[in-house]
């Protein structure tokens, strides 16, 4: 009898335990294989394209990868790449075209057979990016990390994070037109500051003076170094009660200031800051010469959040004097367009301005509807950009260095995790289809809750590192400006 | 054969009775289902205590609809804002919140809605989404459930990721909920959950839960600070009369800060029953001087409570205001917490 009890509790036990069983989530339907590199145009120098198959209930999998005379195949559903393999695989491919093919075979004996092509651009990308990781938690922030990773391999380090800065808030590391030896960022908070990366020296400024509305905000540097162009800016989050709505944030007061980081001296053109007027996302045109900013009426928000909209405007800009205009243009009318613009960036190259476009406001990464789109700096003609652009936010974009290619920060899939997305521009503006940042592990985004925030292209590594940071936190005294 | 079998119902009935009275062990569940071992556990949230295990079973159980458990969890009173909050919700969802308001320790408006920052604390904010799921205000919710997976220790739990996965799945963005399923189908326990969650294989009882949490959901849009919790509930009433739930806890919202202008224009005597709402119309209308047989007879107000309300004055004035003879006798009404509740100022 004993015996009966001992087994009926180990059977309850056996049964209770292994109540784990395997449930099999179909992630990423809309696409046969995750990430999407189906199609794609990648630079010559990119880290391996490891991916898995979407399809639920595999059994068995071969996939063919094949260029030129070079052949190679992998078994299972997850295609890893040996990242020396992938380098010789490649590297004759400059400009050239990767045929895979695939047979998969299913549960219930149900066969897939799949074919694509990677096209190969001769067109280096710059090899580093910037990004902050975080998870998208609305205004709350809590151990937030702004990290460097090499494009060609999946070396990844910290440039700034909660452990060494007191868990202070980061905001975006931006560079000057891809120089890894120009670049921005902030940390926030009690000995926080704007950190200065130019010319192999790292500065901790506070870019605040008394005419200002608060500390600096969005921002550019200028081509030169000397300057930067920033928005100062009283920034509310409101949420929204409709559910896929989410987050809107909005400013009640913005203006525009200008740093002479040689001087230490803030100034607030008259022309940029006006009480009737938000200006908000300036940027330098890619000669130095103009600064480009969204502006919009003023209005009592957040009751008439929907009717805010921002032009894009240009003001002439004189690096002798470190002085903007006083005649503003409009380049891009939101009465007209019936739509609201922000974030614009010029390509190095001096052709092309980049920017965002939403229904309204200011805040775009919960707007499905916003969308990338492009202007021919030479002619005024806008760039259809449908073949970069999906049916979530495409916001935050960046250029490399050469204008041939751009970064930005994608929702499309899941819809909520921001990630970062390459795409090539030729000369005449045509696009291709952008692929996601590569991944060692090919279940790293499905696995993962944050988000890149962000992205930002560099031509190197910048020459600083978390610890750096952190000391500068803590025993360096933020240069003033007046 | 037949003796193993009975053997085997001799066992689980011996199990049943010995875990019937005896409350779970939740700290090892939330400790499981944070990921977190026994050192980052007592670090993060200190050493075992009785109350600490009977809020982990509140916001464990409340996720899982398990209302009775809630109940049974927080019932006595707890001076706690967690406590608090969960108990009025476990009432509310059976629709006897405002019966219930005074028999319980009632921190403001903090014990129906818990606030959330940086400095919030963690268990606070893993709790501060139910009630917005609960009410249909899947924005909110969904904030505050990021936010409890952002501030836990290994920013991950797995009540925050079932919670936001019904969230995508209410909202109909599948591919969201789907990640969230993805992530929770390698969590121990978790696989009958995740295979009645899937979208287009849920179960009936989740398609039924589904379809009544759609019907609460806001059909217009505003744009509010997380703290403008009357404008959110109004929102929800616009969109559904008949949110049960968004009802009591707007007029008790009103009763709890003392915005007695805003019940009585909130409060409507035909659909809301209850003597709390008695109580906090006499306060009004004898404020305005307007204690008269009409607005009696318009608000429903009974002889006895109106007695009753005569005889607390009174009581007042005899004991020249005293709290301790007036909490002895009227702890429990309206009238008391309206005049000796006072907020905590730090």
């Amino acid at each position: 009898m004993s015996n009966n009890i001992i087994a009926a509790a180990v059977a309850l036990i056996t049964c209770l335990s292994c109540a784990r069983g395997s449930v099999e989530v179909p992630v990423n339907r809309d696409t046969p294989i995750y990430p999407d590199y189906m199609g794609v145009t990648i630079p010559y120098n990119i880290a391996p394209l490891n991916f898995h198959y979407t399809s639920t209930g595999i059994r068995k999998a071969v996939t063919t990868a094949t260029c030129n005379d070079v052949v190679l195949q992998f078994k299972g559903r997850e295609v890893v790449w040996d990242l020396q393999l992938w380098k010789d695989f490649i590297e004759t491919a400059q400009g050239d075209t990767l045929f895979f093919s695939a047979d998969l075979i299913c549960k219930g004996g149900r066969k897939e057979h799949l074919e694509w092509q990677v096209y190969v651009s001769a067109d280096k990308l710059d090899p580093y990016i910037s990004y902050r990781l975080i998870e998208p938690g609305y205004e709350v922030w809590h151990e937030v990390e702004i990290r460097e990773r090499c494009i060609e391999n999946f070396q990844e380090r910290i440039l700034s994070d909660w452990r060494n800065t007191g868990n202070s808030c980061m905001n975006c590391h931006v560079h000057s037109q891809a120089r890894s030896d120009l670049s921005i960022f902030y940390v926030r908070g009690k000995n926080g500051g704007a950190f200065l990366n130019r010319n192999g020296e790292l500065r901790k400024l506070s870019l605040k003076a008394k005419d200002m509305i608060s500390g600096t905000v969005y921002g550019e540097i200028h081509p030169s170094g000397r300057y930067g162009v920033f928005s100062t800016n009283i920034i509310i989050p409101g949420f929204h009660t409709q559910g896929s709505r989410r987050l809107e944030v909005y400013d009640t007061k913005s203006d525009l200031a200008i740093a002479d980081f040689d001087n230490n001296e803030m100034t607030v053109p008259q022309a940029l800051s006006r009480k009737d007027v938000f200006e908000t996302f300036p940027a330098f045109s890619a000669d130095g010469k103009s600064i480009y900013y969204c502006a919009a009426d003023t209005l009592p928000l957040p009751g008439d959040i929907e009717k805010l909209r921002y032009s894009l405007m240009r003001v002439s800009f004189d690096e002798r004097t470190g002085r903007a205009g006083q005649d503003v243009e409009v380049i891009w009318d939101a009465e007209e367009h019936k739509a609201s613009v922000c974030h614009p960036k010029c390509s190095p190259d001096g052709k092309w301005i980049m920017y965002t476009v939403a229904e309204y406001g200011t805040f775009p990464i919960w707007h499905t509807e916003c969308q990338l789109e492009m202007m021919n700096l030479h002619t005024g003609e806008i760039v259809n950009m449908d073949t970069a652009n999906s049916d979530r936010s495409d916001t935050y974009h960046s250029w490399s260095s050469t204008g041939r290619w751009f970064v930005f920060a994608s929702k499309r899939g899941d819809g909520k995790y921001g990630r970062p997305y390459f795409c090539h521009v030729d000369e005449c503006g045509q696009l291709t289809k952008p692929f996601v940042l590569p991944q060692e592990d090919p279940w790293h985004y499905e696995n993962s809750l944050r988000s890149f925030n962000i992205p930002d292209l560099s031509d190197g590594p910048v020459d600083f590192d978390a610890e750096t940071i952190g000391r500068m936190v803590k025993e360096v005294e933020a240069e003033e400006f007046k | 054969m037949r003796l193993n079998k009975f053997f085997n119902l001799l066992i689980l009935s011996f199990l049943f009775v010995c875990c019937a009275d005896k409350v779970p062990d939740y700290r090892q569940q939330w400790q499981r289902a944070h990921h977190l071992d026994e050192a980052r556990m007592s670090d993060f949230y200190g050493e075992p205590r009785e109350d600490m295990n009977a809020a982990f079973g509140a916001v464990l159980e409340a996720v899982d609809g398990n209302w009775d458990k809630v109940r049974s969890l927080t019932e006595g009173s707890r001076p706690s804002d967690i406590f608090a909050y969960y108990h009025n919700l476990a009432m509310a969802m059976e629709g006897h919140l405002a019966d219930s308001l005074m028999y319980y320790y009632q921190p403001f408006e903090r014990g129906l809605f818990l606030p959330v920052g940086e400095k919030s604390g963690q268990l606070r904010i893993a709790a501060s989404s139910e009630v917005w799921y609960r009410l249909g205000e899947m924005t909110m919710a969904e904030h505050s459930a990021m936010l409890a997976q952002l501030f836990s220790p290994e920013h991950f739990g797995v009540p925050y990721l079932k919670r936001l996965a019904q969230i995508n799945l209410v909202n109909r963005q599948d591919e969201a909920a789907l990640k969230y399923l993805h992530l929770l189908s390698e969590e121990p326990g978790c696989e009958k959950w995740v295979s009645d969650h899937i979208p287009g294989q849920e179960s009936k009882e989740v398609k039924r839960e589904l379809a009544s949490l759609r019907t609460l959901v806001h059909k217009s849009d505003v744009v509010h600070s997380p703290s403008d919790y009357r404008i959110v509930l109004k929102c929800l009433l616009a969109s559904n009369p008949d949110n049960l739930l968004a009802r009591q806890y707007l007029l008790c919202l009103d009763i709890l800060v003392k915005d007695l202008e805003s019940f009585i224009a909130d409060y409507d005597p035909s659909r809301d029953d209850s003597r709390l709402y008695d109580e906090a119309v006499l306060i009004f209308l004898a404020q305005r001087a307007s204690m008269t047989q009409e607005n009696f007879a318009h608000f429903g107000i009974s002889p006895e409570v109106l007695q009753e309300f005569s005889d607390y004055n009174n009581m007042v004035a005899s004991y020249n205001g005293a709290m301790e003879p007036m909490q002895r006798k009227y702890g429990k009404t309206y009238w008391f917490f309206y005049q000796y509740a006072k907020r905590n100022v730090k």
